[in-house]
């Protein structure tokens, strides 16, 4: 929106006079964020970083080792004083970008260390010590594409672990499915905790409302996939068992907890946020705790439930692009769904038949319902995140 | 942000890189040097560079063997010295007999970080090319010094006797 236009609209209706213009164009102005410069910024420090690591991967062969390590460590301390001194003097946008180039060289430093020594170590050390050595200093950075470079290189390291660790594992089937789902669980109750711990929402909330948002698109697509499980029959074998328990007890911990997690979300986001949670558990331990033969069209429902679970979440925060992305998918499911269970000319015409009625009562509800939505998506509803 | 907490926060990754570098030379300078026979191929690792993949021609001697690889980190190579400059006589022994019985000891669980060797991007396709022809003819040698605990950090790959690492010796 054009402020200025806005609020020559405003004064020429006879809504504001020319003083409250003025104050308010001043408010406006004095309260905008260089968000081009923070942008422009972060998307410079991961091109830096990304560089030093490829610079650092390509091993090369004209400086000799002690050299290579020296100017490694001067190279270090470097960003390191420049750091210190942008966060003393206050200059957070120095600070932000120098932040993330130190964080691309810890780990091309230590991949550096790898390439000299020949260390044939597993990848997922050195990315577990960077990931532990950098946290302290990533607590500075404010901005929300450092904090998902932040998030993103923390998943990273966490995959990168849990693959090293099911590989040698040396279980059974059942025992290695079970140690999966209850790690898949825990882990999901960390990653949703860790961003609303009030420190870290209080003094990063950009980078916690970040790591919030991923985290909640992560749950939900994960979701989403997992509902696949239902095109496939479930044998005896295929049963996690006493995960599933875990998983129950996880599930209900983050439902209770939740409206202290997101103490500013209105009461019916929390309520959306609550039942895609539960949704997903349900229909996971449902869809896994017998034997079963496949059922497509159920998975395919469940999808569409959770999609419009989804849906009514982020529209009960506020989020009006992503309600209307998810509404559009949703109309792709549906129709998706109707070429999935194409089979005999009598399963063809049912299917279509119902699948039509479905359309149509949903697109009656819509339309019911809309003046409705309109009013309420008028009211401006708190971003819970 | 309190100044002792951002100047821990800054010294830390320092410090890791640093011990990191101490370590290594450590293990160079105070393990056993021993040789092996290689062969192998050239991939590349997306966050490490190019390397040549390998494996360890142990020439062992697996009547000789007192225990495998479902023994896990009990079981070790017990390493005999041959001629000077040659891979040396190897069979398993588990690791608290091979510790006295053995001229050198190297733990089974490591074998599988003695499979590549970082090459610059530059000579990839040269070094590939010289590596392959050098294992054929069975001149392709790992050099790796080995601790006290047998533990194993790759000193040099030479080809024909020639360090391919020149660099960094």
């Amino acid at each position: 929106m054009n402020m200025d236009s806005k609020l020559a609209q405003w004064e020429k209706a006879g809504l504001i006079d020319a003083a409250t213009r003025e104050r308010i164009a001043a408010f406006e102005r004095s309260a905008a964020k260089p968000i081009l410069l923070y942008a422009l910024g972060g998307l410079g420090a991961v091109t830096v970083a990304t560089g030093i690591i490829s610079v650092v991967a390509s091993n090369w062969d004209a400086i000799d080792k002690g050299a290579k390590l020296s100017a490694d460590l001067v190279l270090g301390v470097a960003l390191s004083v420049g750091i210190y001194k942008s966060v003393q003097g206050g200059q957070r946008w120095f600070s932000e970008i120098l932040a993330g180039i130190f964080y691309g060289y810890v780990l091309a430093s230590l991949a550096l260390l790898g390439q000299i020594y020949q260390q044939g170590t597993p990848p997922h050390q050195a990315l577990l010590i960077w990931s532990a050595s950098t946290i302290p200093v990533m607590l500075i950075v404010r901005t929300p594409l450092l904090g998902f470079l932040w998030l993103a290189g923390l998943l990273w390291t966490h995959i990168a672990t849990s693959i090293y660790f099911f590989e040698n594992l040396h279980q059974s089937g059942t025992a290695e499915l079970n140690f999966l789902v209850v790690s898949v669980a825990v882990s999901l109750f960390v990653y949703l905790i860790i961003p609303r711990i009030p420190w870290f929402s209080r003094h990063r909330p950009a980078v916690s409302s970040t790591w919030t948002s991923t985290l909640w698109f992560i749950l939900t697509s994960g979701g989403f996939v997992s509902h696949f499980l239902y095109y496939v029959a479930i044998h005896h074998d295929d049963r996690p068992g006493w995960s599933l328990g875990v998983v129950a007890l996880v599930i209900s911990v983050l439902i209770a907890v939740m409206s202290r997690l997101y103490p500013t979300a209105p009461p019916r986001a929390i309520l959306g946020q609550r039942l895609v949670l539960g949704f997903i558990a349900l229909t996971f331990i449902v869809g896994t705790t017998a034997t079963r033969d496949a059922w497509p069209a159920g998975g395919a429902v469940l999808q569409i439930i959770l999609l419009a679970l989804t849906a009514f979440t982020v529209l009960q925060l506020g989020r009006i692009r992503l309600f209307n992305v998810l509404t559009g998918f949703i109309a792709l499911r549906i129709l998706i769904m109707y070429f999935e269970i194409f089979g005999s000319m009598l399963g063809t015409g049912v299917a279509l038949t119902s699948g039509g009625i479905l359309t149509l009562f949903l697109a009656w509800i819509w339309w019911r319902k809309s003046p409705e939505m309109a009013a309420r998506l008028g009211e401006g509803h708190e971003h819970a995140t | 942000m309190r100044r002792s907490f951002l100047i821990a926060a800054l010294l830390l990754p320092l410090i890791v890189i640093g011990l990191g570098i101490v370590r290594s030379e450590i293990h160079l300078a105070r393990g056993t040097l021993w040789t092996f026979d290689v062969d192998g191929y050239d991939p590349r690792d997306l966050l490490r560079g190019h390397y040549i993949q390998f494996r360890l021609d142990l020439h062992e001697d697996s009547e000789a063997g007192e225990c495998g690889d479902d023994e896990g980190e009990l079981c070790c190579l017990c390493l005999q010295k041959t001629l000077e400059a040659q891979p040396p006589t190897v069979y398993r022994r588990r690791c608290e007999d091979a510790k006295y019985q053995c001229d050198g000891v190297l733990k089974t669980q490591y074998l599988k970080t003695l499979t590549r060797f970082y090459i610059p991007e530059q000579d990839a396709a040269t070094l590939e090319a010289k590596f392959r022809e050098a294992a054929q003819r069975k001149q392709a040698r790992l050099w790796v010094a080995i601790d006290r605990e047998g533990k194993p950090q790759i000193e040099s790959l030479r080809l024909d006797g020639e360090t391919i690492h020149r660099d960094e010796k």
